[in-house]
């Protein structure tokens, strides 16, 4: 396998318009997010938030919205080589199925390492302009930027995940959207009616769902047990394992 | 004389249907060789088989001898029933990509698109071109390497008169140039103006198989003995 031909291959399919416009909306919202957070901060009605916390919102707000349209942009890019037929062009052509996976894998990395760069930029930006230059080297220790990177990482290998195994972009993107939003409900029920967190505070169902495992790791600021670590480490096997293999046996429209 | 395409008991099964029902067949080398059948008779699949996008059952295929057909298919020209690009790049990027793919220089982008008249559209969007000007692109990618191999499936599907009668021409001219060609049809006065040898499927089975001259002994032409044999 040659990781710079498929690399190069990739890059000569990336600039179209529509993902111009996707790495063009987490760029601006990533700066207004950092304008927004900056500008409450500046303001005296905030003034008890320390910058250590609204950098960490920033972080994480950024987190969310640069993973969503990662995963747009994965589910648009994978999806249209099944739409446009151009997946089966590439494997007439010469490319292998594991070229062809490693290849998307490595374009999911692009948008991740974008979405990094850019996030950590406006922040960097936001923070020269308070004059918190110091208190911003405090916050983006490497702990805290592997963190924000796992977070979109996780988010594009999900996305790679839905479309490989459902190949159509709209189920992809409907199932991603749905799918948060049924964990969030299954999250809300266990909370509400069995109301676990005063019962046992060490059981969270979150940390077994696909999608929220992540956070729970990430986010907690409390102590996380091993096992948390171990199911959001499956997960992150399952998601890339589970369409390699499937794409590798499946048959493919020509 | 040598083989190009040589495939053996072919199958493949879609939930209780054998789509392909071990077939068996070679194409030699320098002729022009055509599948006929009608409609849901397995040649698709068969083609889909031999281009690796469809995983077989059971059986064997082999390009020049060699069973890894991604290999091979680097220097095989191929053009599938319904036009594929990438719509949003221009003519010349899709063909680098192509080129990149197959490991070929990229010089022999501009002869290729010359060849099938493109060449002035070669920095447009491919999304801006008409049915019979994508199907020339794709005939301009099936020609990058210069392959000695060609597949087409259903070449003229979607084509009009006009656009019949240039790939016919073109598929004449390089059948005379020694090309080794197999192409997946439905339209048996085409293919009887093309092809030395056919096989005919039927229900994903080989009926017959052979030259055209001694096939339609006896018979008016193909169509008649297409007929004769599939009713």
């Amino acid at each position: 396998m040659n990781i710079k031909r498929i690399i190069s291959i990739e890059l000569l399919k990336l600039p179209v318009m529509s993902n111009y416009i996707i790495l063009g909306i987490l760029l601006l919202l990533d700066f207004a997010f950092s304008f927004l957070f900056f500008y409450q901060f500046s303001s005296s009605a905030s003034e008890s938030d320390s910058f250590m916390d609204v950098g960490r919102q920033i972080l994480n707000t950024q987190a969310s919205f640069g993973g969503m349209l990662i995963c747009i942009f994965i589910i648009l890019n994978v999806g249209g080589e099944y739409k446009n037929g151009t997946l089966s062009k590439n494997l007439i052509d010469g490319f292998s199925r594991e070229d062809f996976y490693v290849g998307k894998f490595f374009v999911m990395l692009f948008c991740v390492l974008f979405a990094l760069i850019v996030g950590v930029v406006s922040l960097t930006i936001g923070s020269l302009a308070l004059g918190k230059w110091n208190d911003f080297l405090h916050l983006m220790d490497v702990t805290f930027v592997i963190n924000f990177f796992i977070q979109l990482f996780y988010n594009g290998i999900f996305a790679l995940f839905l479309i490989f195994l459902f190949k159509k972009v709209a189920i992809s993107l409907v199932l991603y959207f749905v799918w948060g939003v049924f964990e969030n409900i299954l999250t809300g029920i266990q909370y509400v009616y069995f109301k676990t967190q005063e019962i046992d505070s060490t059981f969270r169902l979150d940390e077994y769902l696909p999608r929220s495992s992540i956070e729970v790791v990430l986010n907690s600021t409390e102590y996380i047990h091993p096992s948390s670590i171990v199911i959001t480490g499956l997960y992150i096997l399952l998601f890339l394992l589970i369409p390699y293999f499937s794409f590798l046996k499946s048959d493919i429209k020509s | 004389m040598s083989v190009a395409l040589e495939v053996s008991d072919l199958r493949k099964k879609y939930g209780k249907k054998l789509a392909v029902n071990n077939i068996s067949f070679q194409v030699e080398r320098g002729s022009v060789f055509g599948l006929l059948g009608p409609n849901g008779s397995g040649k698709t699949t068969t083609i889909s088989m031999i281009l690796t996008l469809i995983k077989p059952d059971g059986g064997n295929i082999r390009l020049f001898g060699n069973s890894d057909l991604t290999e091979e298919l680097k220097r095989t020209g191929v053009l599938l029933e319904s036009a594929t690009y990438y719509p949003n790049l221009s003519a010349a990027r899709n063909l680098k990509i192509s080129c990149k793919i197959k490991g070929v220089s990229e010089e022999s982008i501009d002869k290729a698109l010359e060849k099938v008249g493109l060449l002035t559209e070669k920095n447009n969007k491919v999304k801006n071109f008409s049915l019979g000007m994508k199907q020339r692109l794709n005939v301009a990618s099936a020609l990058l390497t210069e392959p000695d191999f060609l597949i087409f499936d259903e070449p003229t599907n979607g084509l009009d008169p006009q656009g019949i009668a240039d790939m016919r021409k073109l598929l004449i001219e390089l059948g005379q140039s020694g090309k080794t060609i197999l192409i997946a049809s439905h339209l048996l006065n085409e293919m009887e103006k093309i092809c030395q040898h056919v096989a005919i499927m039927k229900e994903g089975r080989i009926l017959d198989q052979g030259e055209i001259k001694s096939l339609t002994q006896g018979f008016e032409n193909l169509e008649e003995y297409f007929l004769n044999i599939t009713s």
